[in-house]
């Protein structure tokens, strides 16, 4: 777990997705389009959310999933750090 | 000593081809078949119901092993959509099967944990009471709840049903269990007002991805075992993702975890009877671990140990 005191990176982002053993490696997708206009099916998307809930310690409501804040990479980056 | 004797199962011949709903539900031929990994759903007939599956399940038990009607003494049917809510599902099963009137009978309402909980009811009421045949019915026939136009559980719950048969004179006998509730969330697996079934999968993907690891680990430390000395898995049938990524969670090998859901779907309570069934008879596996988990939310982990063979 990481210290949310400290600014979180998009290469954080990434590699805590792809740790989720995604179908899509995530590094090689656009950061800033949506992740599930470029293929990360549902079921990845939820698998993703829950390796960034235990990595950085919150919890992503179903309203925050789908008020698109956490749609792309560049996204979620931005919702974590607002979170800090 | 209660344990189990016999598993026979039933699985309706009517299905549901769940690629004839892509379109329905906005979804790929991939998404179906490799992260769901249900090809088709078992379907009752309109007419049938959770008692009509239970005796197909028993007339199959009757097949394998002539089991004496006057003689069972136990009966339990776990299910959560029963024929009728009164009366309960065992009494008209028990019924049907010309039982005798000496023999207890009652539901266990749990899903997808209600066969490890079953188990270890009906072994302890059984050993407490002095009883020696009995029937553990497994039957949810979910397709009369499921909203055809919900994606989310349109494609994954078949029909089916199973029967354990429990005696002095076992193959197997249960180790300790490890039972885990978490009633804050019922809500996330439920029957609607409207009658209909309405499931969060996300909400219940984290329950299990968190929650029963290290259930699964508890289990192993209060029989004394770790998993290097479980020959299978037997883990509820949810989904091949569900079932993938416990496996992935708990570190175990995918060759010890069968998936065996493609042709029928998720039956609920029959699911790890089902993956038993032909297993319990091979004679490589020697301890199992079963796990169910689910509505509730709910899990029931436990072992299995081999007593001898047969």
């Amino acid at each position: 777990m990481v210290n949310v005191a400290q600014a979180v990176s998009r290469e954080k982002v990434i590699a805590v997705m792809n740790s989720a053993g995604l179908d899509s490696d995530i590094s090689t997708l656009d950061p800033s389009m949506s992740l599930s206009k470029q293929g990360v099916d549902s079921l990845d998307m939820i698998n993703a959310m829950l390796a960034i809930q235990e990595e950085f310690n919150i919890k992503i409501s179903d309203a925050d999933m789908s008020s698109g804040a956490w749609g792309s990479v560049d996204s979620i980056v931005a919702s974590l750090n607002s979170r800090l | 000593m209660i344990g189990i004797k016999e598993i026979a199962a039933w699985i309706p011949d009517g299905r549901e081809d769940n690629l004839d709903k892509l379109t329905r539900h906005e979804t790929d031929e991939g998404f179906v078949l490799e992260k769901i990994g249900i090809r088709r759903l078992s379907r009752l007939s309109a007419d049938q119901q959770a008692s009509d599956a239970c005796v197909n399940a028993y007339d199959a038990l009757q097949r394998k092993c002539n089991v004496d009607p006057a003689c069972v003494d136990f009966l339990v049917v776990v299910t959560q959509t029963p024929d009728l809510n009164i009366p309960h599902v065992s009494a008209m099963v028990h019924g049907r099967l010309g039982l005798s009137p000496h023999c207890a009978a009652f539901d266990i309402s749990l899903g997808c944990s209600g066969w490890v909980y079953a188990l270890h009811t009906a072994v302890a009421f059984m050993t407490q009471n002095g009883l020696s045949n009995g029937l553990l019915f497994t039957a949810d026939p979910y397709s009369k709840i499921v909203d055809p136009q919900d994606k989310n559980t349109d494609l994954l719950f078949g029909d089916a049903a199973s029967v354990t048969l429990l005696t002095t004179d076992p193959l197997w006998v249960p180790g300790k269990g490890e039972f885990l509730t978490d009633g804050s969330q019922w809500q996330l697996l439920r029957k609607l007002d409207s009658g209909a079934l309405a499931m969060d999968g996300r909400g219940i993907f984290n329950f299990v991805m968190t929650e029963l690891p290290k259930s699964i680990e508890r289990c192993l430390e209060k029989n004394g075992i770790g998993k290097e000395d479980i020959d299978l898995f037997a883990l509820h049938q949810a989904s091949k993702f569900i079932v993938e990524q416990l496996t992935k969670r708990v570190k175990i090998n995918p060759d010890k975890v069968p998936f065996v859901i493609r042709d029928y779907g998720n039956t609920v309570s029959s699911s790890i009877p089902l993956v038993l069934e032909e297993r319990i008879h091979d004679e490589q596996f020697s301890r199992v671990l079963v796990s169910g988990f689910g509505v509730g939310l709910s899990a029931g982990t436990s072992i299995l140990n081999r007593c001898r063979h047969g």
